[in-house]
């Protein structure tokens, strides 16, 4: 998965990456629209049942814990600013819209789906590749840059030219880092006769099914009706 | 756009600059949130320098224009499912800038030209932020109340670009420094 997802599979791992992310973007674009923040509520609510109907409770909960504390600032901090009661909650509502769209796509989605949802779709292969290596790399990435922190809190800390030691302890291995991950998936895309142009083969092709029908249906029906309301 | 058909060392080299970008911005940008909605464009200052430094590494190792359209699309589009916004902010802000480079024909490897494109590109990230975070009604935003608080929206965008030439600035040199014959 684009997150890792503790749970057994759920029937949204099935659904094409393409649907969930058309999910999403109604999701998105209803947040956007709605400033009713009781339908706003009555329509996170019908989302986050979907979720947990479909095994993802877990997930939503991991995420809630992220984006719920977020949310409360930003309503905090419209509070403060004197914004209107309705305006200041559907502020926080759409923050948690957030929750949603991420649990639904990234703990339920694998790189490599995602990636052979896009080719089936003729979307560009350097596009594809570049989303496939940053969906993998992210992780990696965080851990390596974790790994440099941990390492420079070990060191003692000098008194004198802070920001010269920061750019050479901290910056330096960043362009170390990026440079040798960069050349050894090259490396490694060559060795396995990866090409730009022409027809490439794929263990699992993705294809549409009703399943996916369904939850087009479904959510078209409730972001319409969430903004007619 | 014949501009983006970069050769596949280039494509994976500027899809590791777009997850330092988004690692950068998943770090600095909550420390901000609860800003929002009093300073408007506050993510766009904390991330202005990280932006700014992998930008120049890109293109210092690509040394083309493209480069900052590519990342922009990449980062904009796993950004698009927090904010939609995003999308479009990074990626206008990617187009002119490549635009410039287009236009100017300048040489992409001297730490003046990376300095001043991390520049420009974060003072159009800025500018863009604000335009399309008063379309989209994001809050802190507003084209109407402009006249009250320009002041502090012109402050903040010369801080942003501040910011994106330092970055400019170190990304240039750490790129040279570490990899001083390669293009």
């Amino acid at each position: 998965m684009l997150l890792s997802q503790s749970e057994s599979d759920t029937w949204l791992d099935g659904v094409h990456p393409l649907v969930k992310i058309a999910a999403a973007v109604m999701m998105l674009l209803a947040a956007l629209l709605v400033m009713d923040p009781v339908a706003m509520s009555l329509y996170i609510l019908a989302l986050g049942s979907l979720l947990v109907l479909s095994g993802c409770g877990l997930a939503l909960l991991r995420t809630s814990f992220i984006v719920l504390p977020l949310a409360l600032l930003v309503m905090a901090s419209n509070l403060w600013m004197e914004t209107d009661l309705d305006r200041t909650l559907v502020s926080g509502l759409r923050m948690m819209t957030i929750a949603v769209s991420i649990t639904m796509f990234a703990f339920t989605t694998t790189p490599a789906q995602l990636v052979s949802g896009l080719e089936s779709m003729r979307a560009p292969r350097r596009l594809t590749l570049a989303i496939m290596v940053m969906l993998r790399f992210l992780p990696v990435f965080i851990r390596d840059m974790d790994r440099v922190r941990q390492s420079n809190g070990l060191r003692a800390r000098p008194r004198r030219h802070r920001l010269r030691v920061a750019y050479r302890s901290f910056m330096m291995p960043v362009v170390s880092r990026v440079y040798n991950l960069s050349d050894s998936i090259t490396l490694g895309l060559h060795t396995r006769g990866f090409r730009l142009q022409g027809e490439r083969t794929m263990i699992n092709s993705m294809a549409f099914s009703r399943a996916d029908a369904l939850l087009l249906i479904v959510f078209t029906m409730l972001s319409t009706a969430v903004v007619l309301a | 756009m014949s501009f983006l058909r970069f050769q596949t060392k280039d494509v994976v080299f500027l899809a590791l600059i777009a997850v330092g970008m988004l690692v950068s911005a998943m770090v600095t940008v909550p420390f901000v949130v609860g800003l929002f909605a009093t300073v408007p464009g506050a993510g766009a200052v904390v991330t202005a320098f990280f932006l700014g430094f992998f930008l120049a590494l890109g293109h210092r190792r690509v040394g083309r224009a493209g480069v900052a359209t590519f990342c922009s699309l990449i980062l904009g589009t796993a950004l698009a499912f927090v904010t939609p916004s995003m999308f479009f902010i990074l990626v206008s802000a990617a187009l002119l800038t490549d635009g410039a480079i287009l236009i100017l024909r300048s040489d992409l490897r001297t730490t003046r030209i990376l300095t001043l494109l991390s520049a420009f590109y974060n003072a159009l990230v800025y500018i863009f932020g604000y335009i399309f975070g008063s379309l989209f009604n994001l809050p802190g935003f507003g084209l109407d109340n402009l006249q009250a608080v320009w002041p502090l929206v012109l402050g903040l965008t010369l801080l942003t670009t501040a910011l994106g030439a330092a970055g400019g600035f170190l990304g240039a040199k750490g790129a040279q420094e570490y990899a001083p014959d390669q293009v």
